[in-house]
């Protein structure tokens, strides 16, 4: 068990060298720099910015030193825990991550408890009672086929302005003085349209994943020798069947938890969600280096968590991983 | 039964979480009265930085929430520049040196007193620590002559002083800001100490949210509108609609739908922008000005206008190819009309530039057989103009191939001179004429497309330095004939700004004259409209 987790330990470590490298070079790679985006501003009321003033803030962010020495600074910075100082946004990167994370993480989490417990209530019944499926698919397959922003939209028109139960943007109440259980029920209220257009978009293949999963190992001889011993349908049907037809679902799980925070990009963006996304989004649009670096190694390293975690609760259901 | 349970658990979350947002939801069709007599305001949010120098976004509307707090010398109203912290000013002979004199009896926000020292200071403390929204190049020296008088040295004669520094530079209290060596990495409320009409009393960065007091000690009178809150909101229009916000811009497709409503008043005004081809005059065919000029000939501005956004460039103005628009102070108008649309006049001119179809495949050869097969780069928001301009020219043997990019990426293609044809706009164009971009003497004129030919140039050097009214008109004609005759780029269109709001909560609104607020930000939110309320 312990040399499979090494392993895996080490891939992971490897993983991380690779993306440090690029999360420094990619945003590079963009045509142009932040300071350029800055006084150009095609597109946009251009600022003129003297020679003096372009020298001093080159100075001041550090850009006008060699690749190599900023490549050196950036790793150092990462190992002391400094991710550097976003231009574009005027503060420490780790400050403003460590603001946005915990919203990116509701949503993201929040979304796939919702479509999993869902998926794996419907999903396991359509194994066992086949008839009326389509009640369920159908829905699905149509919310499944729509794009989550035009989802959004759609939710924002009709229940933000038509009907207006929701909130059209952020995540709680601006100057609002609630406390306590109503902070709790105002995030909740903020949070839930982003949430369950989230939800659609992991809803289908996770349905799709449970019932296959229960249909394999329903017919399995233990399953018989159960129903022959005359043990309760309720105990069969959860003890029996659907523990053991959760181990493919777990994977996927990981799977979706892994990729759903760059899911939310979309969505954070429609509803002016203050997330990881949105952030990255706006990142990107000013050319900032700082945030982008810091944002990408972020979301690297919960990618990496996520599939460790995997690989370690997949062992421990599977003891057959630890052999291969 | 189990399923309806859940359904019946589904649905009642979602309407108890509706219903608590109701609480929340509350409309703003009339204003509320608050505690010290004002009224309060709620406009669309967006985080735009801390309001300090050092820390605002450098983009226009981070600009307007910093001179709610923080006061220039001179201000714009609706119609021209105004006294502000300075009640005058003098420009000096041979306009290298300017004098202003201070309003007595200004205080900070704190209660200590605004004195020229901490002009001075402002100006010392910004060299040291430079912003990029603050171009203090043409300045040598300031000097406080005395409490109330500061005079400010130029290294050379600098026509926009006015618009660009005096009425752009927020003054900052030298007691508050003496001892910070890294003014950009404040955060705290505390240090936003300045004279202007409004205190921050609320900033929520990760929201984008900012609450604004009304400074009763403000040195003019308190403003009327007491409370100023900028709140989230996704979509401006929609919280609008919905009565979360009591102003916010509107798109021209929506014109009609606001102007049939009686709660709503709609304000348009010139947005001072303007949307161009940009011909790469370093490369064949554009490097030819006949190719150019015939460019301009052969598409019909006004026909862009109509059919390109249907509804949605509403009382938009088609391009001069002196480029000013015709809401400038400093247009031409008689050079609007140079090239009228004449595609058969085109044609000709191409010819006599050698272009012309020489296989009858309907592309034109050059003399060298060149095939006038061309890449329009672009933005997404300007696909359906790209696709309208390929119609156009298509008539005239020109194949356009219209590309969409990023603005970026876009921009460093242009800037390494890497396309053949760019349609991208700018704002900017109600600035002082010296200071337009892609017309004046700046250096970043060139990366806007400016011409680049000496007579040009040295007519935008004396535009720079002189400081009469007359001259300066004269010169500028000059300028816009020569413009339209080089025609580095061929302005299309000028679109116009729409905003909505609600009268009973506030009336007064306006766009600032001379290009708009500080350096030239459309937006009508001039801090003058909240001091003056709502019209007796």
């Amino acid at each position: 068990m312990s040399s499979y987790l090494h392993r895996r330990a080490a891939t992971y470590l490897l993983v991380l060298a690779v993306a440090l490298s690029l999360n420094f070079l990619l945003p590079r790679a963009i045509p142009g720099n932040p300071l350029e985006d800055l006084s150009s501003g095609l597109g946009n009321l251009p600022i003129q910015l003297d020679c003096e003033t372009l020298e001093a803030l080159q100075s001041y962010y550090g850009l006008d030193r060699p690749l190599l020495e900023q490549f050196r600074s950036y790793l150092r910075g990462v190992a002391i825990g400094d991710l550097g100082y976003s231009i574009s946004y005027r503060a420490p990167v780790s400050h403003l991550l460590m603001d946005r994370f915990p919203w990116t993480l509701l949503l993201t989490l929040g979304s796939l408890f919702l479509s999993f417990s869902v998926a794996v209530l419907l999903g396991s019944r359509s194994a066992r009672k086949p008839k009326g499926e389509w009640k369920v698919l159908l829905p699905a397959v149509l919310f499944e086929s729509v794009p989550p922003f035009v989802l959004g939209s759609l939710l924002l028109i009709l229940l933000g302005v038509k009907f207006p139960l929701f909130p059209l943007s952020g995540a709680y109440s601006g100057f609002s003085e609630s406390t306590g259980l109503g902070t709790v029920l105002d995030v909740a209220h903020h949070a839930a349209l982003p949430m369950l257009v989230l939800s659609t978009s992991s809803f289908f293949p996770a349905y799709l994943v449970v019932k296959s999963s229960v249909l394999m190992v329903k017919d399995e001889p233990y399953v018989l020798m159960a129903e022959i011993k005359g043990l309760p349908e309720k105990t069969i049907r959860y003890r029996y069947v659907l523990r053991t037809a959760l181990l493919p679902v777990v994977t996927f799980l990981g799977l979706r938890l892994a990729y759903s925070a760059g899911g939310a990009i979309l969505v954070e963006v429609l509803f002016a969600y203050p997330g990881v996304g949105r952030l990255i989004y706006e990142a990107v649009l000013s050319h900032d280096y700082a945030l982008l670096q810091g944002a990408f190694l972020a979301f690297t390293l919960w990618v990496v968590l996520i599939n460790f975690v995997t690989d370690c609760l997949y062992a421990s259901l599977d003891p057959r991983v630890k052999e291969v | 039964m189990k399923r309806r349970l859940i359904v019946a658990t589904l649905l009642l979350s979602l309407l108890l979480c509706g219903c608590i947002g109701c609480e929340g939801t509350s409309s703003n069709a009339e204003s509320k009265p608050i505690g010290n007599g004002g009224r309060e305001i709620h406009l669309p949010g967006g985080d735009w930085g801390l309001p300090t120098p050092f820390t605002f976004y450098p983009r226009g509307p981070g600009y307007i929430h910093l001179s709610l707090v923080y006061d220039t010398l001179v201000w714009k109203d609706e119609k021209d520049t105004i006294p502000w912290l300075a009640k005058r000013w003098e420009c000096g002979p041979g306009a290298l040196q300017w004098t202003f004199h201070l309003r007595p009896g200004v205080r900070w926000q704190d209660g200590k007193p605004l004195t020229a020292d901490d002009v001075s200071f402002t100006f010392d403390y910004l060299r040291r620590h430079p912003v990029e929204w603050f171009s203090l190049e043409a300045i040598a020296s300031v000097e406080a002559w005395d409490d109330h008088t500061v005079i400010f040295h130029l290294r050379k004669p600098y026509a926009p002083f006015l618009s660009q520094v005096a009425g752009n530079v927020p003054i900052i209290p030298e007691h508050i800001w003496k001892d910070v060596s890294d003014p950009r990495s404040t955060s705290s409320l505390n240090r936003l100490v300045g004279s202007g009409p409004y205190r921050l009393i609320q900033y929520d960065k990760a929201q984008g949210a900012y609450a604004y007091t009304a400074n009763p000690d403000f040195f003019l009178k308190p403003p009327r509108i007491g409370k100023i809150l900028f709140v989230p909101t996704g979509d401006p229009v929609a919280a609008l609609e919905r009565g979360l916000v009591d102003q916010a811009a509107i798109p021209a497709s929506l014109l009609a739908r606001f102007s049939r409503r009686r709660d709503f008043s709609v304000l348009s005004g010139p947005s001072f922008w303007v949307l161009t081809l940009r011909f790469n005059c370093v490369r064949y065919p554009f490097s030819q000005r006949t190719v150019r000029q015939a460019l301009a000939c052969a598409i019909d501005r006004e026909a862009l206008i109509r059919h390109a956004v249907p509804g949605g460039l509403q009382g938009a103005r088609p391009g001069s190819p002196g480029f000013l628009p015709p809401d400038s102070n400093w247009f031409d108008p008689k050079i609007q009309h140079m090239y009228p649309y004449d595609s058969s006049r085109a044609e000709s001119v191409l010819r006599s530039a050698g272009i012309e179809d020489r296989n009858g495949d309907h592309v034109f050869e050059g003399p060298e057989g060149t095939a006038m097969k061309l890449t329009l780069i672009t933005t997404p928001e300007y696909l359906r103009e790209a696709e309208t301009l390929q119609l156009m020219l298509g008539k005239i043997g020109f194949e356009l191939q219209p590309k969409a990019m990023d603005i970026k990426s876009l921009d460093a293609l242009v800037r390494e001179g890497r396309f053949d044809l760019a349609l991208t706009g700018h704002g900017g164009l109600g600035a002082d004429p010296s200071a337009i971009p892609g017309f004046g003497a700046d250096k970043r004129s060139l990366h806007f497309g400016a011409p680049t030919d000496p007579a040009y140039l040295a007519l935008t050097e004396q535009l720079m330095a002189s400081s009469d009214p007359s001259q300066r008109m004269k010169l500028c004609r000059k300028m816009q004939h020569l413009y339209a005759d080089e025609l580095p780029t061929l302005p299309l269109y000028y679109p116009v700004r729409f905003s909505a709001h609600r009268p009973q909560v506030l009336d007064g609104w306006f766009y600032t004259a001379e290009g708009g607020v500080g350096i030239g930000i459309p937006l009508s939110y001039n801090k003058l409209v909240f001091i003056r309320g709502n019209p007796p």
